[in-house]
């Protein structure tokens, strides 16, 4: 099912995993509290008001669910509420659109420079909630041939595993592919292990952590981060990438672009579209489930030490100074 | 009935938004001060597609519609006021050549407006009558196969570098309806002569000149329209231009609008920033009435342009309420910002200097209400 193509026009897919979508928000419990107004001050975004009878109170619909009030609070009054994607597809979501990576400019960068070069066409595959269409269209504008939206109720609370059965659906349903392309990290900071788990069922070869992609010894030539060393490596193809930050500078996107694009519209694929063999997908198909989101206490600076200022004539001075840098064993 | 921006629009504006950072907001403030004309950023202009907005795709533009032209014109108000305003006026150019240019006159010119390489402008003003066209003198006689030109027209935006322009002119003596045309007149035809430029409050960058014409010839197929056409066009194209012009207005008072209130979220006195005192907040809220009403009108002006319904009063009124909104919104920021706003190290000196013209431009606010009152004089 993957091509077996080393020749110059490449089929590269761009995966990109957009951030957990749950919904979360903040909840007073008015029996407790004491209305200290900490809260109000804490949050960032000014959510948290005063109730006449000295209560506080935090509108769902205006909270972002950071959390940051919650260790504060005196009395523990505050709790996160979280849904799970319950109903993706309502209107009324309690987040704001999380921003897209930053690194899926890069990957997406990385597979439109090489087809620029080579020739061929760049997919780009993301798997999230319908809000995520916008970041698609983005892609079209810089560049891509064509934007699929991964999205399903189902999909929802995947793990890397599973996810990694969505991907290779996908890949199923194009009809392979020569490079797969992911960014190394999710926005959250997460390795996208899922790319592995790709490569590893599909025969393809798989390089993570890479700095630079260019075409050359029957495959790709990339180069790597090895520990403290840097390591240039040839990869035959089929492949899967998950390249890092420094990888390239991502195109800007341009007022001609967005109209060369105006008619193009992202495709969305459901679970029915694709096929998975099973029940491997979604919550059910994961081995990891998310079960909670905690705020970590804020962490508090450590205290620096005040610096002594020596005082006398230069000789004192360096004698003094000698002597202190013996004491920490410095000389 | 819907306000929401298309997805198309709302990419056009991320775009917009996004070059102006880059390539309009940083230099914006010196061009202003040295009163040169931003070639470079126009010639960035023409390389991203933003010259072409309203041209068609078959002539090479990008061919977008209406409101999207509106929301890329408030960016780059928003920015600069005065590349919105070489802009709009190389637009205007563009769009009486679309809406009454022939096939061939087309083919010849919006080619190369679309990509920058040649600018538009726009004459109508005459000096000595100002708005009304029936006293105009700059007189086109006809001889065989050209018109022979003889004349002046005054404040004329984009002179210098202009290369293509759409000149309003009388074809015939007699005081009729039927006696304008408007002519496509190239800066390279002999007896066009460019007058000194005028030193301007605001709007510094954009170079504008007085012409002179003396026994210019234009040939015959740069007339645009049927001979004696040119009156109704001409209301036609203001109307746009008025439209359009509100809608620069906007981006500036939207611009104020930003700084002032970024700044009073800053600026800390007795120890809360001045954003929390009431008299700041007003004078915030009251900005954001103004300016948002404008906007609401100049959109529908655009929107009524593009569906074919006459904007009689609606881009006049587009023009005043914008101008009014983005003068006080200037003098709202300035007096928030104190002697911040009064200095040259933000950019709300600049416009408060350019605001001004938005009433001032394209028929002063006086004159659109007097022509507004016959309006609504004949209608109710």
């Amino acid at each position: 099912m993957v091509s077996e193509k080393t020749g110059t026009s490449l089929n590269i897919v761009v995966y990109l995993k957009l951030e957990k979508d749950y919904q979360a928000y903040a909840e007073v419990d008015q029996s407790t509290c004491e209305g200290c107004g900490i809260c109000a001050k804490i949050c960032p975004f000014e959510v948290p008001s005063m109730r006449v009878d000295e209560t506080v109170e935090i509108l769902p619909e205006k909270c972002r669910g950071c959390g940051a009030c919650v260790p504060y609070c005196k009395t523990n009054s505050i709790r996160m509420q979280y849904t799970l994607n319950n109903e993706p597809y309502s209107s009324t979501e309690l987040v704001s659109v999380g921003l897209r990576n930053p690194l899926d400019k890069n990957a997406i960068e990385a597979g439109l420079a090489l087809r620029d070069e080579l020739g061929g066409k760049v997919w780009v595959l993301a798997e999230g909630s319908p809000r995520f269409e916008e970041s698609l269209r983005e892609a079209l504008v810089m560049g891509a041939d064509e934007g699929i939206l991964l999205c399903d109720p189902k999909f929802m609370g995947s793990d890397h595993l599973a996810s990694s059965f969505i991907i290779e659906g996908a890949l199923n349903n194009l009809g392979g592919c020569d490079l797969l392309i992911a960014p190394q990290r999710t926005s959250c900071g997460e390795p996208l292990f899922c790319v592995a788990w790709v490569a590893e069922r599909l025969g393809m070869t798989y390089m993570p952590f890479v700095r630079s992609i260019e075409p050359g010894g029957g495959g790709v030539l990339v180069r790597r981060k090895w520990g403290e060393k840097m390591l240039e490596l040839s990869v035959s193809l089929p492949a899967a990438l998950t390249v890092e930050r420094g990888i390239n500078k991502p195109r800007g996107l341009s007022l001609m672009a967005a109209a060369r694009v105006m008619g193009k519209t992202v495709s969305r694929w459901s679970s029915e579209d694709l096929d998975f063999g099973g029940n491997r997908i979604g919550e059910a198909g994961s081995q990891v489930r998310l079960r909670m989101v905690e705020a970590l206490p804020k962490r508090r600076r450590k205290k620096r030490k005040r610096g002594e200022i020596l005082k006398g004539s230069p000789e004192v001075l360096a004698g003094t100074l000698i002597e202190r840098l013996k004491e920490w064993q410095i000389l | 009935m819907d306000f929401a921006y298309t997805e198309n629009m709302e990419m056009y504006k991320k775009i917009a938004r996004d070059f102006c950072d880059r390539h309009v907001a940083p230099t914006a403030g010196e061009y202003d001060k040295s009163r040169e004309f931003p070639y470079e950023v126009l010639e960035k202009m023409g390389k991203e597609g933003f010259m072409g907005i309203n041209v068609p795709k078959e002539y090479g533009g990008l061919g977008l519609d209406y409101l999207t032209n509106a929301v890329i014109v408030e960016e780059l108000a928003r920015a600069s006021a005065t590349i919105a305003l070489i802009h709009q006026v190389h637009r205007v150019c563009i769009n009486h050549l679309i809406t009454f240019g022939s096939d061939e006159q087309k083919q010849r010119f919006l080619p190369g407006l679309a990509t920058g390489q040649h600018l538009g402008g726009f004459c109508f003003t005459e000096n000595q009558t100002a708005s009304d066209p029936m006293d105009f003198t700059c007189f086109a006689e006809r001889k065989n196969d050209h018109y022979v030109v003889n004349g002046a027209k005054g404040w004329v935006t984009n002179s210098v570098a202009g290369t293509v322009f759409v000149v309003f002119m009388r074809i015939a003596k007699e005081n009729g309806r039927n006696s304008f045309n408007n002519f496509l007149v190239e800066k390279d035809f002999p007896g066009f002569s460019v007058g000194p430029r005028y030193r301007t409050v605001g709007f510094c960058a954009s170079t504008t000149c007085d012409f002179k014409f003396k026994d210019m010839k234009v040939p015959m197929e740069n007339r645009l329209g049927e001979e004696g056409g040119g009156l109704a066009h001409i209301g036609r194209t203001i109307h746009w231009g008025q439209a359009y012009l509100g809608v620069i207005g906007v981006g500036i008072g939207e611009a104020c609008l930003e700084q002032a209130a970024k700044y009073a979220k800053q600026r800390v006195i007795s120890g809360n920033p001045i954003i929390k005192y009431q008299l700041i907040a007003q004078k915030l809220a009251d900005m954001f009435i103004e300016i948002e009403s404008a906007r609401m009108l100049c959109h529908k002006a655009v929107w009524m342009i593009e569906n074919g319904i006459n904007p009689v009063l609606h881009s006049r009124a587009a023009k005043v309420a914008a101008g009014e909104a983005c003068m006080k919104a200037a003098v709202e920021a300035l007096e928030i910002m104190g002697s911040a706003g009064y200095s040259d190290e933000y950019p709300v000196e600049r416009y408060f200097r350019d605001a001004k013209f938005i009433a001032v431009g394209l028929g002063p606010a006086e004159i659109q209400r007097i022509n507004m009152g016959r309006a609504i004089e004949k209608i109710y």
